[in-house]
């Protein structure tokens, strides 16, 4: 069977298909780290990411594949986590881009737009790294242009060749990859959903139906953070929380973002011209479906009470702050410290559950200012943070944390009293006065730069490099703090983790207080999962 | 020409055989324990009794400023004695001592008495008490010495390090807000006295990193400049210690004043509290005249 064209209907299988497999084989990516800590959750991104761009793809009833593409763009968009969930919704929108004005798509068509979704990801990471999901992405694009056959079946066997190919190269280009004995694991995702794009596109027959996925059960995080999110005063004046989509033709997102403006706050006005999410918090829902009607179709509708969701909240002169601050952490220790710490919400997530563009964006607009600071607290979270500054209609600024000590060290430099630039300025630059390391387990075994590691011993990371492991907490810390603590005036913190026996840690740290005369030693309870250990040392 | 005499009151935490050997008149604050009796501070109660109540104890004080009639009564006496009186007292802005004084020198019409509010505490108003002090026993004329003086308060710079800002929040000496945060991670709050005003200026986490910082900021301030300077501390004798030995050699000053800070400001800012007071030197300078 030949197929020389591709609508909307096809796209929403593949995107289907695509979904399924990741879902299969998200643990295995998750596993194709470079190092063997336990916080791999590449393939979980991609997969969430994915399934939340499905998500909107199957709410357009048309057959058009553009607007098909865009929705999937957008939902990429919204429901982009880590990095390279955030690469995958920028190849999204590349496609999108290419294809908006088609009603279908031929290999031709394909092929241009796979080569904008790559240049689309080129130029949202600041320094594109080759030997990860870019190279792949890009070299998937160049053999899909090298395609000459106009059967689409068979442009993509080839393609995914091509990028089978690339993905196999990536150790080739990344020492660290060849080191650890893996191919990138964003590659391998983006094969993955080339993979399950064709097996769904061949086992599909032209009247197969595109229900709902299986990858609608994965839950979000978002509600439950929200939950945990001490609301703002503001909330409060506005009592419903009224969300929904509109769906029409020529919608003017300008336009009803201004027609809804007096309603009420938190306004947020996404999508396109075919399909536009609103939310806002207001006293009067009805008017707002009413006004939302004049432009389209209404769908997916939400009404909360927020009173009731809040009102153990406390209120206070938190309204009009001149600036908040989101910061990204994980476990009650340290969630608690980095609100003691002046920080007005702390977003659940981190190593093991990176928060999607969505969530971020959400956090922003109930924040209790205009002006929004955010700590992502994790290198995979940086660029989820930076695509909702670009979302927001909030005035966002992302302080490139990447650990939680940093994080920390950047809040003790806030001052509620002082302007935002100088706040900013100082928190960038306490990023630097502070060293971070990890004690975590392996889950595989491997060899790194003659560090024999066998799963499940503890591994010691030092600023994200793996220094040492053992089967002993003892000399684990040891090999951190010799590597760390030099001089004297120096103050350590440890963080210990959920399943963490603090007396152990404080027998190991009497030790260490002897060894490293003049530093002063610290253990606070973390409470982080998979990490065992925090470490700061300033 | 009348003889200068210098009086201050017990915030400025000087140390003994300073007040004794420049003839330093101290009206004491006074220190209340639960619903005692009022001590008088640096009289009734001394540093190391407070501390012990303070940190062993774990007793809570209030503090009260000395009646219109004490300072009277110091006044009456130095001015019957043919002396010009320099009242030299804590910040308008943390107490009401000064305007005590002022009481007592509105009683006095005829004699020669000066208050002046230093807009600055304990070491900072004592440092520029000892110059003052100074200046008169080495004959500088009243206008002379009041010129230094005023020079002295538009220069002085005091920063601390507390242990927590809990006695200051009690006090009502720092806004409330500010007292929330930072209260684990072993965080050291540094402020700052400005123009009289405790003003927080930034945290840091560990004693020694702290102690660092501190030495960091005045060695900025000093300037290069020639400066006098002092150490006072709230009973940590170590923590001095480490920070006059990180502190001195990076100064162009001669023996830093170590003292200890005294019940009513101990009250207000707790136990284990650590500072450094610099003001340029002026005593090379000759004051230009005024008529």
């Amino acid at each position: 069977m030949a197929v020389y064209t591709f609508n909307g209907d096809d796209l929403k299988i593949m995107l289907r298909g695509a979904v399924d497999l990741l879902e299969q084989t998200k643990d295995e990516i998750d596993s194709l780290n470079v190092f063997p800590v336990p916080d791999g959750d590449t393939g979980t991104n991609m997969c969430q990411t994915l399934a939340s761009s499905l998500k909107e793809a199957l709410n357009v009833e048309s057959h058009h594949i553009g607007l098909v593409a865009e929705a999937s763009a957008r939902g990429g968009l919204l429901g982009a986590r880590g990095n390279s969930g955030v690469i995958l919704s920028q190849v999204l929108q590349g496609f999108a881009h290419s294809l908006s004005s088609k009603e279908q798509a031929s290999a031709a068509d394909l092929a241009e737009a796979l080569e904008k979704g790559a240049q689309m990801a080129y130029r949202a990471v600041l320094t594109p790294v080759e030997g990860t999901i870019l190279t792949v992405v890009k070299k998937t694009a160049e053999g899909a242009a090298n395609q000459r056959s106009n059967d689409l079946l068979r442009v993509m066997v080839a393609v995914m060749k091509s990028a089978f190919t690339a993905l196999q190269k990536t150790p080739d280009l990344l020492p660290v990859l060849k080191q650890a004995g893996v191919v990138d694991a964003g590659g391998k995702g983006f094969v993955t959903i080339l993979e399950g794009a064709l097996q769904a596109l061949k086992s599909a027959s032209p009247m197969a139906k595109t229900t709902a996925p299986k990858t609608e059960t994965l839950k979000t995080s978002q509600a439950q953070n929200l939950s945990d999110f001490e609301r703002s005063l503001q909330s409060l004046n506005f009592i419903y929380c009224t969300e929904l989509m509109i769906k029409g033709k020529h919608l003017a997102i300008d336009k009803i973002k201004s027609e809804l403006l007096p309603y009420g706050d938190s306004l947020l006005v996404v999508g396109d011209s075919c399909t536009v999410k609103v939310h806002i918090h207001s006293n009067h829902p009805g008017l707002i479906l009413e006004c939302c009607l004049k432009h389209g179709q209404l769908s997916d509708l939400k009404i909360n009470n927020m009173s009731e969701q809040y009102k153990d909240f406390i209120s206070n002169d938190k309204n009009n702050k001149p600036f908040a601050v989101i910061a990204v952490g994980a476990g009650e220790g340290i969630s608690s410290i980095l609100k003691n710490l002046g920080a007005d919400a702390v977003l659940a997530g981190g190593q093991t559950l990176n928060p999607s563009t969505g969530e971020l964006l959400e956090m922003a607009a109930q924040a209790p200012s205009v002006k929004v600071i955010i700590l992502p607290n994790n290198k995979n979270i940086i660029l989820a943070a930076e695509q909702a500054r670009g979302l927001s209609s909030k005035e966002i600024t992302v302080i490139p944390s990447t650990s939680i000590p940093q994080g920390i060290s950047a809040l003790l430099s806030l001052n509620p009293e002082d302007t935002l630039e100088n706040n900013v300025n100082r928190m960038k630059e306490a990023l630097s006065s502070v060293s971070s390391a990890e004690v975590t387990r392996a889950v595989r075994d491997t060899t790194y730069k003659d560090i024999v590691i066998k799963k499940g011993q503890l591994i010691g990371l030092v600023d994200d490099d793996l220094i040492t492991a053992g089967d002993d907490m003892s000399k684990v810390l040891n090999d951190i703090l010799g590597k760390l603590v030099e001089g004297s005036g120096k103050l350590v913190t440890l963080y210990y983790g959920e399943n963490v026996n603090a007396g152990e840690i404080e027998t190991l740290l009497d030790a260490a207080r002897e060894k490293y005369e003049g530093n002063e030693f610290e253990l606070q309870q973390g409470g982080q999962p998979v990490y065992d250990l925090i470490i700061s040392v300033e | 020409m009348n003889e200068i005499r210098i009086v201050t009151d017990s915030t400025a935490d000087l140390p003994e055989e300073l007040i004794e050997k420049h003839r330093i008149t101290v009206v004491p604050l006074k220190v209340i324990f639960n619903d005692e009796e009022p001590l008088l501070d640096g009289v009734d109660i001394k540093t190391e009794q407070f501390y012990r109540r303070q940190v062993e104890k774990k007793e809570y004080s209030k503090t009260s400023q000395p009646a219109p009639a004490e300072f009277h009564k110091v006044f009456s006496g130095l001015a019957a004695s043919g002396a010009s009186v320099i009242s030299i007292h804590l910040s308008s802005a943390l107490s009401g001592t000064c305007q005590s004084a002022r009481m007592a020198r509105e009683m006095l019409p005829d004699s020669d008495i000066d208050v002046i509010d230093s807009r600055s505490a304990s070491m900072g108003l004592g440092l520029i008490v000892l110059e003052a002090a100074r200046a008169a026993a080495s004959g500088k004329t009243k206008i002379e010495v009041l010129d230094m003086i005023g020079k002295m308060i538009s220069k002085v710079k005091l920063y601390f390090f507390v242990d927590t800002l809990e006695y200051l929040a009690r006090g009502g000496r720092i806004g409330r807000a500010q007292a929330l945060l930072g209260t684990i991670l072993s965080i050291k709050p540094l402020l700052y006295l400005n123009d009289g005003v405790v003003e927080p200026l930034e945290k840091v986490r560990g004693k020694s990193r702290a102690i660092e910082r501190l030495a960091q900021i005045i060695e900025e301030k000093a300037g290069g400049r020639q400066v006098i300077c002092s150490i006072v501390h709230g009973l940590d004798q170590e923590g001095a210690d480490q920070l006059y030995s990180r502190l001195i050699p990076r100064l162009h000053c001669g023996e830093p004043v170590l003292s200890t800070l005294g019940a009513v400001i101990g009250t207000h800012v707790g136990p284990r509290a650590l500072g450094v007071i610099i003001i340029p030197n002026y005593t090379c300078i000759q004051p230009e005249y005024r008529q």
